[in-house]
């Protein structure tokens, strides 16, 4: 079996130059068991005269492909020969041994400093080919060490996958830390979060626009729960939707600069979509009941809600102009909070079980399939944000006790807490680039 | 709006001394419902926590030590009689009694019966006070996800607000607004505090 997944995994690079089909199989396979990339990372050359530095970007890359669930990544002292340090680059040898040793993929590194300007010479090279198969300058300073590593761990997934990787992606969510609801923004594995709303009111649900520069939020800072939209390169934010009542899920086009939402301003939660200017409202669902928490679909021309109509809260799909609502979900009597996946195959969504409490369910968007995506217990998993990957969300839990900010992949597997605070980080939003 | 507030507090702490010269004694059998503390914080906590939000802190810390000085009792009639009694709490007429809180069931926003009944005592106190402006809060205790809480404590709003118009209350008295689940009064997981939290509290605004 290995040696056919071999076999396979290296026909798959090798068409390396027709990445679209080959990379499809490639992460069908890995979504239902294919085996991982066996991969080792060589210690780094310091020629910084830095170790703390070096080893922040070996951690660092190490962490990020280990958190990929696309890498299998192997202790050094398993790659089959001695790595020798300081000129560290592995040769002919040294690859015969590693790919003896199951190893596919070995990740080299020079880290050089030119005054404030950082180097990473970042080499990759595929045990099998015995070759060199990337060569690559990543530059930065020494207070951008951990995006350095990032971007490598990125270069790797795009070469494996023909994907964009995640490691480069921010996580914005909702703190009460400071005493109050305010939004903060982290890098995708949890490492610097920084406070972007000083509102001293409840502020709730970021959501990212497509291009990762804008969020667009419920803030009560006004009294009344009204949308706003925050620049995050300037730091502005303004009014967006201040009608009487609610205003409140709003969500991002992935295509285009509209926001769909949801208002209570005909006397119950109605969904309508509004340019990012103010401009241009439209209404799309008319249902004495409530409709709200809409999700666009990859291509904009969709969008998933949750709706009571039918008596109890479900996931509907409806076109992006309201036409064509029909009802995804019909298992249970609590299903809210959907979420389309990036690559638009599936919606996520919190899912409430006969003890009441919610996991992290997923249905294909056709309908044909549903999941779990999170096992249930006595806590709740709830707020479920894709990565653009759209093989993995980030949700909030409180199965540790305080609401915390946690990920996991579509197969249920690689379940990482990457918030660990003693406040409630809830109300994750995974931005898409 | 700091005047309005600060009107606002002054009436709690009114209120809440009113409610401790009259007192009828907390209703016994009402378990599990311990709680002074808890209760206390439904008017206080949420009073004040509104105002930090529009007013800034100084009015806040003001309003905050109003409320500690008020005793507890006068809220714990409140709250133990609505949810879990039925029945309606000390109702006398005067000026200075307020609207008292009444509960839900899960996942509903409904009217129960003994809603039912603290309604009317707070529809017979909002005409004999006339000129008294009040918001209703919605709320909804911390189970299902935040956004649909946010809509289920409007429904509740608004269903109590409507069966208050019905008792022959002027509509151009009320203002709504839900905090979902995000003002709960009690914290711990269980059904007692749960059961605190789906209300809808009433807030008056002049």
């Amino acid at each position: 079996m290995l040696k056919w997944c071999t076999a396979f995994l290296l026909w798959v690079l090798i068409l390396g130059v027709a990445p679209v089909s080959a990379s499809e199989v490639f992460l069908e396979m890995s979504r239902f068991g294919f085996r991982k990339i066996p991969i080792a990372v060589l210690s780094f050359q310091d020629l910084a005269k830095n170790k703390e530095a070096v080893r922040t970007l070996e951690a660092v890359l190490r962490a990020d492909l280990d958190r990929s669930h696309i890498f299998d990544l192997i202790e050094t002292k398993a790659v089959g020969f001695i790595p020798n340090p300081p000129s560290g680059a592995p040769g002919t040898a040294e690859m015969t041994k590693a790919s003896q040793a199951g190893v596919l993929a070995l990740v080299w590194a020079k880290l050089v400093a030119n005054g404030d300007e950082w180097v990473l010479e970042s080499y990759v090279y595929e045990t099998a080919k015995k070759e060199e198969v990337i060569s690559v300058r990543i530059f930065g300073s020494e207070k951008s060490l951990r995006k350095i590593a990032h971007r490598f761990s990125d270069i790797l997934t795009l070469h494996f996958t023909g994907e964009k990787g995640v490691a480069q992606t921010r996580v914005a969510y909702v703190s009460d830390q400071s005493g109050s609801k305010e939004i903060y923004v982290m890098d995708y594995d949890g490492a610097s979060p920084m406070q972007v709303t000083r509102d001293r009111s409840i502020v709730l649900s970021p959501r990212w626009s497509s291009r990762g520069d804008k969020l667009v939020y419920t803030s009560y800072r006004n009294g009344n729960p009204h949308l706003y939209v925050l620049d995050m390169k300037t730091g502005k934010k303004k009014s967006l939707v201040s009608f009487p009542g609610l205003n409140f899920s709003a969500s991002w086009s992935p295509v285009e600069d509209r926001i769909a939402f949801a208002t209570t301003k005909d006397g119950n939660a109605e969904i309508y979509t509004i340019k990012s200017d103010g401009s241009d409202l439209k209404r799309l669902t008319f249902d004495k009941s409530d409709d709200l928490s809409p999700s666009w679909s990859s291509s904009g021309k969709q969008i998933a809600f949750t709706s009571d109509r039918g008596g109890t809260p479900q996931i509907y799909i409806m076109d992006a102009d309201g036409a064509n609502v029909h009802r995804l979900t019909f298992e249970g009597n609590y299903n809210t909070s959907p979420t389309w996946s990036p690559k638009g195959d599936w919606i996520a969504y919190a899912c409430r079980n006969q003890d009441r409490r919610l996991k992290i369910c997923a249905d294909r968007a056709d309908g044909t399939a549903s999941i779990a995506m999170t096992e249930s217990g006595a806590w709740d998993d709830e707020s479920p944000s894709w990565g653009l990957n759209g093989r993995e969300i980030v949700f909030t839990s409180n199965r540790l006790g305080k609401s915390q900010i946690f990920s996991i992949h579509l197969d249920g597997k690689n379940l990482r807490r990457l918030t660990s605070s003693q406040a409630n980080e809830t109300s994750p939003s995974w931005s898409l680039r | 709006m700091n005047k309005t507030f600060g009107l606002m507090a002054i009436g709690f702490a009114l209120v809440f001394g009113a409610g401790c010269a009259k007192k009828v004694p907390p209703v016994s059998g009402a378990s599990g419902m311990t709680s002074d503390s808890g209760d206390a914080s439904d008017g206080g906590g949420s009073s004040s926590d509104s105002m930090s939000s529009d007013s800034g802190m100084g009015s806040s810390d003001d309003v905050t030590s109003m409320n500690q000085d008020s005793p507890n009792s006068g809220m714990s009639d409140d709250s133990s009689s609505g949810a879990s009694n039925g029945m309606g709490s000390a109702m006398t007429g005067d000026p200075l009694d307020f609207a008292n809180t009444v509960y839900f069931d899960y996942d509903k926003a409904e009217v129960r019966s003994d809603a039912k009944t603290v309604l009317s005592e707070n529809a017979r106190w909002l005409a004999i006070n006339p000129n008294i402006k009040i918001q209703i809060e919605g709320h909804g205790d911390e189970r299902g996800t935040n956004e649909y809480n946010l809509a289920l404590g409007e429904r509740r709003a608004r269903s109590i607000l409507r069966y208050l118009v019905n008792l022959g209350i002027n509509e151009s008295r009320f203002s709504f607004i839900s905090y979902g689940e995000e003002r709960g009064v009690c914290m711990d997981p269980n059904e007692d505090c749960y059961q605190k939290n789906r209300r809808v509290h009433f807030l008056v605004n002049e």
